[in-house]
């Protein structure tokens, strides 16, 4: 099994993460999952994003940037191929599965 | 001046601009009319099916009473009629000039100033061709102080009157106001707020979070795209403060929207006609449901979280400290020991929703945190 990529959002993203929608301003939740996550996802198997260094991440950032995961790909297949983690903010690891988890259930998506 | 303008002053298009422009220059120097995109880095999103409409002449003088603050029940009904007659004065009054006059009052809060300064940018936008805004400074050398390290002067474009030396400053993070999310600005008021206190590592990272989710829930939830009522869309105010004579901290977010309550009624019209009980529901009510417990438009357990993960980290702070909204009708203040004090307005409602955040009385050590889990409501 190949190494999975790893990803800083803080180094590599933002470090002030913004809201939920591209058109509530810069550095949105949708922009991330749309011009990160889906691309990485495509390329890698398996990708560890690394939420630590950070500002905060607001609830609509995670729910659009991980959760929607949920509802595309189904919460087994989310599990399988993402890692979420982040040394100075297990709120927001919890908060971004909590996410995944509800969206997955909410689309009803079987994988 | 364009080159146009200065090669053939005779030029009819030329008189036009060297006019327009010395009359820009010489209110400049008088530094007198409020000019509320001086600093304002974007253009404001009007209602182009709200018109100013009418000839305007003469001149208004609009007297502001000696107290304005959202202390008791009096003060709120006062504060929200002075804001109500200044917009219809403005905006369906059809003066040229309208005067606010400040000279009578004696005492005003953060919050007020806050309200004040939102209503004159969002008039000034609407009739700014029309009618022109200006005002008189307060003879209260206290209030005129507030105005000033508020950025009340600074965010309308005109000069701040000299002040006396003595006076003793709190630290403000002056008035900000954006139509988007802006979490550097979280960021600079918890900055602010470290001069004060310093939040560890994971409750400035709470806080920052739940400043953020105020501006998203503005987006999400505040403007109505079908209402006729002259809103800025997206646009929001934030204004805090740190005081070092009784070790507080807080802030004021405000948008101009439609309200929690208004917001609430309308997306969940058929449960609300279903049950008896919602029915006679008050404003008070809708806004302490929402910040206990999120309420989604989307039916979805995702959304919703703004004002309650704000309410919760203020319960997991050892500190005394309250969190009031007022919205519409409804004015509603959590305290940290739990309890709520409700207030249902009578006479005037609030265009849009203001909360504010407060901490007392910080303890420089020792703190202790009764953090719950992040999603146990949601």
């Amino acid at each position: 099994m190949a190494e999975p990529f790893y990803y800083s959002v803080a180094k590599s993203f933002t470090r002030f993460p913004g809201g939920r929608r591209r058109q509530h301003g810069l550095h949105s939740g949708e922009e991330f999952r749309e011009s990160i996550v889906l691309p990485l996802l495509s390329q890698h198997e398996r990708v560890i994003f690394d939420l630590s260094g950070s500002a905060g991440y607001s609830s609509g950032f995670l729910d659009e940037a991980f959760g929607e995961l949920g509802a595309i790909f189904g919460l087994p297949e989310v599990e399988r191929r993402v890692v979420i983690t982040a040394d100075d903010d297990p709120d927001a690891v919890e908060t971004a599965w909590a996410r995944v988890r509800e969206a997955a259930k909410e689309s009803g998506v079987r994988h | 001046m364009s080159k146009q303008g200065r090669k053939n002053p005779k030029s009819r298009w030329g008189q036009v601009i060297v006019t327009r422009d010395r009359t820009k220059r010489n209110l400049a120097r008088k530094d007198r009319t409020y000019d509320s995109n001086r600093l304002s880095n974007h253009g404001p999103k009007r209602n182009r099916k709200f018109k100013v409409a009418g000839k305007r002449r003469g001149t208004f003088n609009l007297e502001f009473p000696k107290s304005l603050s959202l202390n008791s029940e009096s003060d709120v009904s006062e504060l929200l009629r002075l804001i109500h007659d200044m917009s219809r004065t403005i905006l369906e009054g059809k003066h040229k000039r309208i005067v606010l006059d400040h000279k009578n009052v004696e005492y005003m809060t953060p919050e007020a100033a806050l309200l004040i300064l939102s209503e004159i940018q969002r008039c000034e936008e609407y009739c700014k061709d029309k009618t022109e805004i200006t005002g008189t400074h307060p003879r209260v050398h206290a209030v005129t102080e507030l105005l000033d390290e508020i950025g009340f002067y600074e965010a309308l474009g005109i000069k701040a009157p000299k002040l006396p030396a003595s006076y003793k400053k709190r630290t403000y993070v002056r008035i900000e106001r954006r139509d988007m999310v802006d979490p550097e600005i979280a960021d600079s008021l918890i900055d602010c707020f470290s001069s004060e206190h310093s939040f560890p590592d994971e409750d400035r990272k709470r806080l920052h979070v739940a400043l953020v989710e105020c501006m998203d829930n503005v987006f999400e939830h505040a403007y109505d795209l079908k209402s006729l009522d002259p809103y800025l869309y997206k646009e929001w105010w934030l204004a805090g403060y740190a005081d070092h004579s009784d070790s507080s901290i807080g802030f004021m977010f405000y948008d101009q929207g439609k309200g929690i309550p208004s917001t609430i009624k309308k997306k969940k019209r058929k449960i609300i006609e279903r049950s008896k009980a919602l029915l006679t529901w008050t404003d008070s009510h809708w806004v302490e449901r929402a910040v206990r417990r999120p309420i989604s438009r989307h039916h979805s357990m995702r959304r919703g979280h703004g004002l309650t993960r704000l309410k919760r980290f203020l319960d997991g702070l050892d500190v005394e400290g309250s969190l009031r909204v007022v919205a519409n009708r409804g004015d509603v203040e959590f305290l940290t020991s739990g309890q709520s004090v409700s207030l249902n307005l009578t006479n005037d409602d609030l265009d849009g929703t203001l909360i504010m955040w407060k901490i007392n009385g910080i303890k420089k050590e020792g703190r202790a945190i009764r953090h719950g889990k992040d999603d146990e409501d949601g």
